[in-house]
């Protein structure tokens, strides 16, 4: 039966060469090229339980009376979208653990693609021919913030609501077009009536469909140009070696998609997440604090509380303090991440292209520069709990305000530095990891001049450890793939 | 904390000092310390409250509670027997030194000890409020929710684990604390709104009715022992242990599990 149907729409389509050869399709095997999968997974669980919460939310600010298993706002008015959310939490059978998986899942979704970007960015794996995919991912990243922020923003409860204040605040603050964006996003003065929907349709609709479409384009690439792969005996430039698809690459991917829901389903079941019933509801004229968004815009949070206030006039317009941390800086982020592989071809003058990846320590200067940018950012994402700080340590906001204008300052390139001549020793080391390393080759500044190759330039076969790769002990030696030109 | 063993008082000092260097170098300059370091029990008579007053408090307050540098005096204003109560029984009074901060701690006194006490101070003559009488169950829990979020949740956070208030421009200043509301006594709820310690604003009779006082109390109490139906409650202060929990558990778990099915340089 099986076989005829696939007969039938072999002799039509071809099917089966296809069919064929992509099974036979080979999967590099090193555990950081699963990164991006655990974000495909998250994403998968984010499609699942969101669609659960689809069909008991309700996305609208009108206002009707909470009946329920939640005693302090039973028979309490609050807005439908808080009241859906309420019922969700209390009343709606595996309501609760869907939102809160929905929401690890979405914290976890962001966070693998983050590391996602850094396994690619120290490794080169963004080189020529490789740059589309860079930036889809970039593309992909900021989308996933963006769904984000909107589903964080749906419940309309307290804590939410203090974002939204803030987002629209930012929004006015662009110049000239502020005021017209602020209106067009939020359909009126804050708080407007329209906002809930509209966020809703983003969230659910808008944002997830492009995101869908960017990951496809993104896989497609990835299959049409094949994986790359670390330089190791037997890896060229020419093939690649791992795993077929089927069926060593397939068990493993979707064993991997099964842990990954294991551990979101894990979280969602036994550790609580934006608790919105205690939060309240949201009204315009109450405020929270502590109020910290979400991690991922953790430091578009820290950079608004360590931008020292200021206002800028240019061109007989004021142009408002919020605008340089809260669109600005992420502004030139973006952008910088979008143009680096063309930043670094210019710069490194390497127009080549590369299918065998760098280790960090093969261009120190990247991943200096790498270091030197999460660092920067990790001090702005930790100062935006500068009141937390304040009050674990009883010190004053201020003054931890003032350590973190210091340390962002100082951090970085201290971080970039000490990366730096980290990468030289490694390499200088010849050790095959980090953790191998004998300590004087630290303090050994005569390293410097005449180590290993560092110029992330190409053919130093020999970096790999020496040695036979290939342990006879498993089960199936390595597949091998030729890599045609262009592909 | 609050260390009110005099003999120690050296040690004091040098935890103090070194505390206030590890948070930026708050400058101690006073040599202020309690001269009577005596703890002995004073026996239950009558006089009790006065001779308690007299050796732990009219140092810094004057005998007469008309007050001295040390210490505000404690007969005028909102100063009376609901706020001396309050001073007493979250044991922020007496302290050891003029300059320390006055925090929840446990009281110094027992029961009976801290009712003499304030029946004392408040025959000195403060116009105060006398101990406010709760009746938590007489209190509405949604209306004390909606009173609780306006009036309270700013300082306080939504979820009562308190928070810090922006101090003034100097860095080494200590922030204000808006303290956890976790461990307080609906009567020491019900003080702190009438008498508006520190810097808290005063909530008074003109402000809320019984019945309001009664349902934010009622709706504290709930928070103390909050609906935390999703597991485990992570400290109650929203995203930032969220995300930590997150990447840590969350991002760091799927890592593990990936560099565990997968292979290394040099594994096949
Ligand atoms: C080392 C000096 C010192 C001692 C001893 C001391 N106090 Fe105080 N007291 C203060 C200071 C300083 C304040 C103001 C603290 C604040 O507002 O944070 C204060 C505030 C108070 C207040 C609140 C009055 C107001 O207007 O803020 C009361 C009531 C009080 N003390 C009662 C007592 C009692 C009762 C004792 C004895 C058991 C005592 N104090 C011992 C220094 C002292
Ligand atoms: C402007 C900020 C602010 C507001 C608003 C505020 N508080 Fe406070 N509250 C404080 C501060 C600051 C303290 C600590 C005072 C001190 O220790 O000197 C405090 C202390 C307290 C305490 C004593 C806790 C302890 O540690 O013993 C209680 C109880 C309390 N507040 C309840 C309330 C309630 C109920 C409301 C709302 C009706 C409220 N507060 C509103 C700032 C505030
Ligand atoms: C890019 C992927 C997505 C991310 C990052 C994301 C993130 C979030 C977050 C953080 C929340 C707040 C949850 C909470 O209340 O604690 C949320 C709510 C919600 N999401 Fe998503 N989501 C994504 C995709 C989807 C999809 C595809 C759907 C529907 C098909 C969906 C439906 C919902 C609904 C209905 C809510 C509101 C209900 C509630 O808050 O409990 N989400 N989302």
């Amino acid at each position: 039966m099986l076989r005829r149907t696939a007969g039938w729409f072999d002799t039509r389509l071809g099917t089966s060469a296809f069919v064929q050869k992509a099974l036979t399709k080979v999967f590099p095997d090193h555990w950081s090229f699963m990164i991006g999968e655990i974000a495909l997974y998250s994403f998968v669980v984010l499609l699942l339980t969101g669609t659960f919460l689809t069909f008991f939310f309700d996305a609208s600010t009108s206002h009707s009376v909470y009946r329920g298993a939640y005693e302090p706002l039973n028979g309490v008015e609050v807005s439908d979208a808080y009241r859906s959310v309420l019922e969700l939490s209390f009343d709606v059978r595996a309501g609760l653990v869907m939102r809160q998986i929905h929401h690890w899942a979405a914290l976890v979704f962001i966070g693998s693609i983050v590391a996602h970007l850094c396994r690619v960015f120290f490794t080169g794996a963004f080189r020529r021919p490789r740059e589309i995919n860079w930036i889809i991912g970039v593309l992909l990243l900021i989308l996933a913030i963006f769904n984000g922020f909107s589903g964080y923003s749906l419940p309309d409860d307290l804590l939410s609501g203090t974002g939204l204040r803030i987002a629209h605040s930012i929004a006015l603050s662009v110049p000239l077009v502020g005021t017209w964006m602020a209106f067009l996003l939020f359909g009126g003065e804050f708080p407007a009536d329209e906002i809930i929907g509209r966020l809703f349709v983003v969230h659910i609709m808008i944002v997830p469909a492009l995101i869908i479409g960017l990951l496809t384009v993104h896989l497609a690439v990835v299959w049409r140009q094949k994986h790359t792969q670390f330089r190791e005996p037997g890896r060229t430039e020419g093939n690649v070696v791992g795993s077929r698809l089927w069926p060593s690459y397939t068990a493993k991917s979707i064993g991997l998609f099964f842990a990954v829901s294991a551990v979101l389903s894990v979280m969602g079941g036994l550790v609580q997440i934006n608790p919105v019933w205690l939060y309240g509801p949201f009204e315009p004229q109450q405020v929270t604090s502590p109020a910290q968004p979400d991690w991922y815009l953790g430091w578009v949070e820290g950079a608004l509380r360590l931008v020292p206030p200021f206002d800028v006039r240019l061109f007989g317009y004021e142009i408002p303090n919020p605008f340089f941390p809260a669109v600005l800086l992420p502004g030139v982020t973006f952008t910088l991440l979008l143009a680096w592989p063309f930043l670094e071809q210019r710069f490194a003058r390497d127009k080549e292209a590369h299918h065998l990846l760098d280790r960090p320590r093969d261009h120190p200067v990247r991943t200096a520069l790498g270091a030197t940018t999460l660092t920067f950012y990790t001090v702005m994402f930790v100062a935006a709990s500068n009141d937390l700080i304040a009050k674990w340590l009883g010190a004053s906001i201020f003054g931890i305000t003032l350590i973190f204008r210091i340390l962002i300052l100082l951090l970085p390139p201290l971080v970039g530095w000490g990366t730096y001549r980290l990468m030289k020793a490694l390499a200088a080391s010849g050790a095959g990891h980090l953790s191998e390393m004998p300590l004087a080759a630290l303090t050994n500044r005569g390293a410097d001049g005449h180590g290993a190759h560092v110029d992330g330039g190409k053919g130093h076969g020999a970096a790999g450890p020496p040695g036979d790769g290939h342990a006879g002990n498993r089960l199936g030696a390595p597949a091998e793939e030729a890599r045609t030109p262009g592909g | 904390m609050k260390l009110r063993c005099a003999r120690s008082g050296w040690a004091v000092k040098v935890l103090t000092a070194l505390g206030a260097i590890a948070l930026g170098g708050c400058a101690y300059t006073s040599n202020l310390t309690n001269p009577h370091p005596s703890q002995e029990p004073v026996a239950d008579t009558p006089e009790r409250g006065r001779v308690l007053y007299l050796r732990d408090c009219a140092w810094c307050h004057a005998a007469e509670g008309s007050g001295t540098g040390r210490g505000p005096d404690l007969i005028s204003d909102t100063n009376g027997a609901a706020f001396t109560d309050f001073m007493l029984s979250t044991g922020r009074m007496p302290i050891n030194d003029p300059s320390e901060p006055t925090r929840f701690s446990s009281p110094s006194y027992n029961p009976s000890e801290i009712e003499d006490l304030v029946a004392y101070v408040a025959s000195l003559g403060g116009d105060g409020p006398p101990i406010p009488v709760v009746d938590t169950q007489a209190g509405d829990l949604a209306l004390g929710l909606e009173l609780y979020q306006e009036n309270c949740a700013a300082c306080h956070s939504t979820t009562g684990v308190g928070g810090a208030l922006a101090a003034g421009p100097d860095p080494f200043d200590r922030s204000l604390i808006a303290p956890a509301l976790t461990q307080s006594t609906p009567v020491q709820i019900a003080e702190a709104m009438q008498v508006g310690p520190g810097t808290m604003p005063v909530f008074g009779r003109d402000t809320f009715s019984d019945t309001e006082v009664d349902s934010i109390v009622r709706y504290l109490g709930h928070l103390q022992r909050p609906d935390d139906r999703g597991g485990l409650p992570l400290g109650h202060v929203g995203p930032v242990t969220e995300g930590a929990i997150g990447w840590l558990v969350g991002v760091g778990g799927a890592l593990l599990i990936v560099r565990l099915i997968g292979t290394r340089v040099g594994e096949e």
